[in-house]
């Protein structure tokens, strides 16, 4: 579960959010609204950690809507489509 | 966290009302229409109290020192000039944009910048007939998006059905997946330009800034767009300079060497946020009735907003 742990702390820490630590949130807990209450503004700087960290360009817009829905699922599109894991 | 309330444009006149400018203006041109609205206006300002309570809220800000009855034939010329910016935007859609004189000083400056292929964030705002200075921009080396909920632009969506250019701007829901706004990312990483109105909130992250004496909640996402895409901002201000005749002011934001990709979206908003703000105050000292945001714009309910927290 590496990389999967590498978002949780990568998006905690990128995204400034306050009084979360990693091993608080599950794989699967929903990234936006309840869950990690993640917001549109949050989505646009996911879609920069995933251009910067990973070399990913989300073009596919119901690709971004599963890939955005948990640490899991995100972690399975960056599987998918990187080459830098 | 708070649930934003949908923002509910006003409403003015009804259908028929509607359909005798129109006409007026299709078979008469836009002097009689102009001359008919004369008459409606005091309607609204003397017999109805929620028009003159929405204009109250900016016109109090502006003008602190007028008395009740100055105030009140303020309103009626701020009414009446809204009245005719409502006119002119139906005159773009019927008669076309070549019935129109636009003035715009900075156009060459704007292509210029368009052509640079680099992404470009339009503000724009409640000033003048800002829908109708859309169709100005159509002729930008990049495609222009706008970034609108429609349904509550019902002037908005009249002006581009009617103008035929939804083909040149495209929309970009903002009911859409997150908000539009990684849409929003993909067409400026082309190149292209997207327009977003910078004063108004409804729904999206704010921040609180210093407007016509008192502090007012300001969209913060066009700062992130321009730090998470590199583009350049521009701000686009419309003032209605007389019978179909408008101008459009150009002001360039991110006119520095600031690689703004490689600034936290706070370090953005803080510098560029103010930057546009004091362009707003600077265009209503200007041109005092023609900023048409129509609402209490310096509301302390703060559940109508869902705050910036960064």
């Amino acid at each position: 579960m590496a990389l999967e742990d590498d978002l949780k702390k990568l998006i905690i820490e990128e995204l400034k959010i306050e009084d979360i630590e990693p091993e608080d949130v599950n794989y699967d807990d929903p990234l936006f609204g309840e869950g990690l209450g993640l917001d549109s503004l949050d989505a646009v700087e996911l879609v920069v950690i995933l251009k910067k960290n990973y070399k990913i360009d989300l073009e596919d817009m119901d690709k971004a809507r599963e890939a955005f829905a948990s640490i899991n699922s995100l972690a399975k599109f960056i599987r998918e489509n990187s080459e830098e894991v | 966290m708070p649930e934003a309330k949908p923002h509910q444009s006003p409403k003015y006149g009804n259908k028929l009302g509607h359909q005798i400018f129109y006409c007026l203006l299709r078979w008469f041109g836009p002097n009689p229409a102009y001359i008919l609205l004369a008459f409606v206006v005091p309607y609204y300002v003397f017999f109805l109290k929620r028009p003159r309570k929405l204009a109250s809220f900016y016109l109090k800000r502006r003008f602190p020192e007028d008395s009740s009855l100055k105030r009140l034939f303020r309103t009626y010329y701020y009414i009446y000039q809204f009245g005719m910016v409502l006119i002119d935007q139906a005159a773009m859609g019927i008669l076309g944009r070549k019935a129109f004189k636009i003035d715009f000083p900075g156009w060459e400056e704007l292509l210029n910048l368009s052509k640079k292929k680099k992404g470009m964030v339009l503000i724009t705002s409640h000033f003048g007939n800002w829908q109708t200075a859309m169709a100005a921009v159509e002729d930008l080396a990049a495609p222009v998006n706008f970034l609108i909920h429609l349904e509550e632009h019902m002037e908005g969506r009249h002006f581009f059905d009617l103008a035929g250019i939804r083909d040149k701007i495209k929309v970009i829901e903002s009911t859409g997946f997150m908000g539009g706004l990684i849409d929003v990312i993909k067409v400026l990483e082309k190149g292209e330009c997207v327009a977003i109105m910078g004063d108004r909130a409804w729904g999206s992250r704010t921040q609180y800034c210093n407007f016509l004496g008192k502090q007012a909640a300001f969209p913060v996402s066009p700062y992130h767009l321009v730090t998470a895409s590199g583009a350049d901002l521009v701000v686009l201000l419309t003032v209605r300079t007389g019978k179909l005749a408008f101008k459009i002011d150009f002001f360039y934001l991110t006119d520095d060497d600031t690689e703004w990709k490689n600034l936290s979206a706070k370090e953005a908003i803080n510098r560029l946020l103010p930057k546009y703000v004091r362009t707003l105050e600077d265009y209503t000292k200007k041109h005092p009735f023609m900023w048409f945001n129509i609402f209490d714009f310096w509301s302390e309910h703060k559940e109508d907003f869902e705050e910036e927290k960064i």
